[in-house]
């Protein structure tokens, strides 16, 4: 789309500020899990979502509402919002009428609504198959790995942002601190400018293109 | 999935280019694209800025052999169609140029270079070919503030002509409520593959390089072909009788032309043109948009023409025009492959042209060759390589007779036409979003989605077929009627769309002329991926017109006419997402247009009604067209005196429909969010206004003349609102505006 933008600024054209993707001071879901999201039949998943807020830390929330609109397997959602994948036989007869292999994941899409303002997110398990959340790969910050501990950057400089995943999958960096570029690729770049917040939250979200999702918050601030 | 304009650009770009064939210039075939009336013999004189008589100035009829000579009182008569345009020359003068309205022509006033560098000042206005129809000339063109020059821009001063603010792709203009694919820009008389250069801002051709723009809203004669609304032609310039050069820069582009006579009977006309914008963006885009301009928009263009006349009884015209566009981005600022986007444009059409007439009897040979380039690629995934090219060949022939069995003026003509195209296609892209489909947001995933929903690869030939033939006559002094009829043929998709068409024209006072037309036209499936569908028939277009033309005195020229355009067969996706021809619509509207030419004014006010409206599939409700502003008004003027030139422009238009997000549902392992639509084209941007100023002013050092302009554009700062668009999770709209105030100036140097 910014490709329209350059067009429009050249014809003569301006558009209003919205927050930008990666804004963690903004209110959205940035990412539901399922744990596990591939499930065997019996084995049970319970979902969370990391959750952004404006002019708040992030948080990780439980749905208030988990449902389908998958007639076959509606039953399998449970009144505690978890997941319990059917038995082998139902699991038979749902890929006989959609015509999956006898061993194919069966895909259940999930609709998924977090917090006091009903912010809808959807979320698609897989039944009849094994699966688990990627393990986290460790982001570095100038190089050096990051861990647990809050991280401090210096103001107005680039800080290169990086982590080693699959070329498959997925990253997406947010901040609520600083101005980030290029927040949908493994290399990202993190700048605060004097106007910019100084204090926020910096996070990381991987994809693994199959349902898996992980992901790591940290509280950041300029050097004093 | 997520979609981009740009992708619809680049898809308007390419389907509607391989298709772009011949359009015929019935009864000028040499030069003048449009038809035009019978010949009379014309006679005029020609005086300076003073009223003095300009003797022994040749007055030759353009694009033909006929001249004539004025003699001491400056008074002249040669033979020539009304509608032709006739070039006035005499040393120490610059040329000038006339239409031919009637027998008795207004004075026509040549002026010297020292007194300026528009030479044309001419009284009195050519006829118009269809009821709500107009023309423009040149100097006309470069006098419309708020254009900066650019013809394509002074477009939108039609009445019935949309004022969409952005580009609607690389081609097309929206007319009476159709598509932009649904009307043909011709260049002497055949379709050019692309409108604008790079992102919209600038025609193909520079004002300077052509000599009339001619805009027929609807109702034209049965020589067009695929159009279901309008056509707008224009006419590349003819060289003038004695040599010259100018050359012209701006924030925009510089350009050099050249013309001149290669002895009594060759003239010439060579323009060349590169942007310089590419010079200038670098420093103007904010350093906090995330790009990298690897190479920013650069084009080239060029155009050449060439008239000999070969025999009293033969003409002919050599003509070429080519552009070439280029430009590269990235998305970021680290220049990842994966925020690629490239682009490389070019074509380059070449025609020959013969013109025979003797006597009654009129014949056009024209043959034209287009080759084309496109080459897109955007992020890793998606692309689109497409080599189109086309040879068109067309030939009509004519009698005209001036009275048998009571008829007056009896005309009979016949053309045919062949177009075969060829065009290799190479794509890998996600399926474009039509017309009515609501658009997309922003800060997505920046265009650079992986889908490639559609992919295509091999060769597709389009041998396509054209024949009409019309009767025109005068049936008593004051009434005309012409019948004809068109038949199209596109092999490829084994469909035939007949189209008759008819006129009737009254002289209801000696200053008055109602017309009645009706006919049947038809656009090709050429759009977007229709190219890909073998299956797709002609969309149809019933078009019904009442006009009145109120000439009081030659400079002075009332206009008004309604019109009402039923559409059938539209190419539109029903509700399973299947393209065909599933579509109706409907179209109406009334315009009105005042013009006053005589120097040292130029005034212009037009302004138009319509409602145009859509029903996708049978069963489907009834929405409103994309571009659907109902009102449009323009009021322009120019006055000049001496080495300054003045002028002012109005504009009053509606905005422009959209649909409205009322909710989005954030899909988690995408990463994306998913838009909930409210009733298509339910919002509208809110009525726009504002005023552009334009001042000339010329110098003169000995033979060089060089004229100076500062054309600003919204004067009183009114930002106008272009569109909507939408943040990443649809939780704001925000409005595309316009800049308020957009100033272009520039400097033109003649020899």
């Amino acid at each position: 789309m910014k490709f329209a933008i350059v067009s429009l600024l050249v014809l003569g054209a301006c558009v209003g500020d919205s927050d930008p993707r990666w804004q963690l001071d903004h209110d959205h879901v940035v990412a539901v899990r399922a744990s596990p999201p591939h499930l065997a039949s019996g084995a049970r998943a319970t979902l969370d979502a990391l959750v952004a807020h404006a002019g708040a830390p992030t948080s990780v929330d439980a749905p208030v509402e988990v449902r389908t609109d998958d007639g076959m397997l509606g039953s399998t959602i449970q009144a505690d919002g978890t997941v319990l994948a059917p038995d082998l036989a139902t699991l038979a007869q749902v890929r006989a009428a959609r015509g999956l292999a006898a061993d194919a994941p069966v895909p259940l899409r999930l609709i998924t609504t977090f917090g006091a303002d009903a912010k809808v997110a959807t979320k698609t398990i897989y039944l009849g198959d094994t699966g688990g959340n990627p393990a986290m790969p460790t982001p570095t910050l100038e190089g050096a790995a990051l861990g647990e501990e809050p991280i401090t950057v210096p103001a107005a400089t680039d800080v290169a942002l990086a982590i080693a995943v699959d070329p498959t999958w997925e990253v997406a960096w947010l901040s609520s601190c600083g101005t980030l570029h290029d927040d949908d690729l493994p290399d990202a770049v993190l700048r605060v400018e004097p106007d910019d917040p100084q204090a926020g939250e910096l996070a990381v979200v991987v994809r693994d293109g199959h349902g898996g999702v992980a992901w790591q918050v940290w509280p950041i601030a300029t050097a004093p | 999935m997520k979609q981009s304009s740009i992708l619809a650009s680049v898809f308007v770009l390419v389907f509607a280019a391989p298709r772009a064939r011949a359009q015929p210039a019935p009864d000028d075939g040499v030069t003048a694209p449009l038809p035009m009336g019978d010949a009379v013999a014309a006679t005029g004189r020609v005086v300076d800025a003073r009223g003095k008589p300009v003797r022994g100035a040749t007055v030759a009829l353009e694009g033909a052999t006929a001249t004539a000579i004025t003699d001491r009182a400056g008074r002249f008569t040669i033979t020539a169609p009304l509608g032709a345009m006739l070039v006035i020359d005499a040393p120490g003068y610059e040329t000038g140029l006339a239409g031919v309205t009637g027998p008795a022509l207004d004075d026509l006033v040549l002026l010297t270079v020292g007194e300026t560098t528009e030479v044309v000042q001419v009284d009195g206005q050519a006829p118009v070919v269809a009821a709500g129809a107009a023309s423009l000339d040149r100097t006309e063109l470069a006098r419309i503030p708020g254009t900066g020059g650019d013809l394509v821009r002074s477009l939108t001063i039609m009445p019935g002509v949309v004022n969409t603010q952005a580009p609607t792709g690389f081609g097309g203009i929206v007319i009476r409520g159709s598509s932009p694919e649904d009307s043909k820009i011709l260049i002497d008389g055949f379709e050019v593959p692309l409108l604008y250069h790079s992102l919209g801002f600038r025609a193909v051709l520079p004002t300077e390089a052509i000599d009339t723009l001619d805009y027929v809203p609807g109702g034209f004669d049965v020589a067009y072909g695929h159009a279901a609304s309008g056509i707008v032609s224009l006419t590349t310039r003819a060289g003038a009788g004695h040599r010259s050069a100018q050359a012209e820069v701006s924030v925009i582009d510089g350009g050099v032309l050249a013309q001149g006579a290669l002895g009594a009977k060759t003239r010439y006309m060579v323009a060349f043109r590169r942007s310089t914008i590419d010079l200038v963006l670098p420093y103007v885009l904010p350093a906090s948009l995330d790009l990298s301009l690897t190479t920013v928009p650069r084009y080239y263009d060029e155009q050449v023409r060439i008239d000999h006349a070969l025999t009293p009884h033969w003409d002919l015209s050599l003509s070429s025009i080519g552009s070439d566009d280029l430009l590269e981005l990235y998305s970021d600022k680290a220049e990842n492959p994966d925020k690629r986007f490239y682009s490389r444009t070019r074509f380059l059409r070449a025609t020959a042209a013969a013109r025979w007439h003797d006597g009654p009897w009129l014949a056009t040979l024209a043959t034209s060759g287009l080759l084309q380039e496109i080459d897109v690629e955007i992020g890793a995934d998606q692309y689109l390589k497409v080599t189109p090219d086309t040879w068109t060949t067309r030939a009509e022939l004519s009698r005209t007779t001036r009275a048998t069995a009571g008829l007056n003026d009896l005309t009979l003509r016949l053309g045919g036409e062949a177009a075969v195209g060829r065009a290799g296609l190479e794509l890998a892209l996600p399926q474009q979003p039509r017309e009515g489909d609501p658009g997309g947001t922003m800060g997505g995933p920046d265009g650079f989605a992986d889908d490639t929903d559609t992919r295509f690869t091999g060769k597709v030939w389009s041998p396509d077929f054209a024949q009409w033939g019309t009767v025109t006559a005068g049936l008593s002094k004051d009434l005309h009627v012409s019948g004809g009829v068109r038949v199209d043929e596109l092999q490829r998709n084994r469909a035939v769309a007949v189209q008759p068409r008819g006129e009737l024209r009254i002289n209801a006072t000696p200053h008055t002329v109602v017309r009645f037309s009706a006919g049947a036209y038809a656009r090709p499936p050429e759009n977007q991926e229709e190219y890909l569908h073998d299956d797709l028939g002609f969309e149809r277009a019933t078009q019904l017109i009442a006009g009145v033309e109120y000439q009081p005195s030659a400079p002075l020229r009332l206009q008004g006419s309604i019109y009402y355009t039923d559409r059938a067969r539209l190419i539109t996706r029903d509700a399973m997402g299947t393209l065909g021809n599933w579509g109706t619509g409907a179209s109406y509207g009334a315009e009105l247009l005042g013009t006053y030419r005589a120097a040292p004014w130029f005034v212009w006010l037009s302004g138009s009604f319509s409602r145009s409206t859509r029903v996708d599939y049978p069963g489907a409700a009834e929405r409103l067209f994309d571009y659907d502003q109902p009102v449009s008004i323009n009021a322009a003027a120019s006055w000049k005196h001496g080495k300054w030139t003045l002028g002012g422009r109005f504009q009053l238009y509606s905005g422009k429909p959209s649909t409205p997000v009322i909710g989005a549902t954030f899909d988690s392992d995408a990463n994306t969010y998913d838009p909930i639509y409210g009733a298509t084209n339910s919002d509208r941007a809110p009525m726009h206004h504002q005023l552009d100023l334009r001042i000339d002013r010329t110098w003169q050092w000995g033979a060089v003349t060089l004229t100076g302009f500062l054309d600003v554009q919204n004067v009183y700062l009114n930002q106008s609102v272009a569109g909507y668009a939408y943040s990443y999770d649809y939780s704001e709209k925000l409005e595309f505006t316009s800049l308020p105030i957009i100033p272009s100036i520039g400097l033109r140097g003649q020899l």
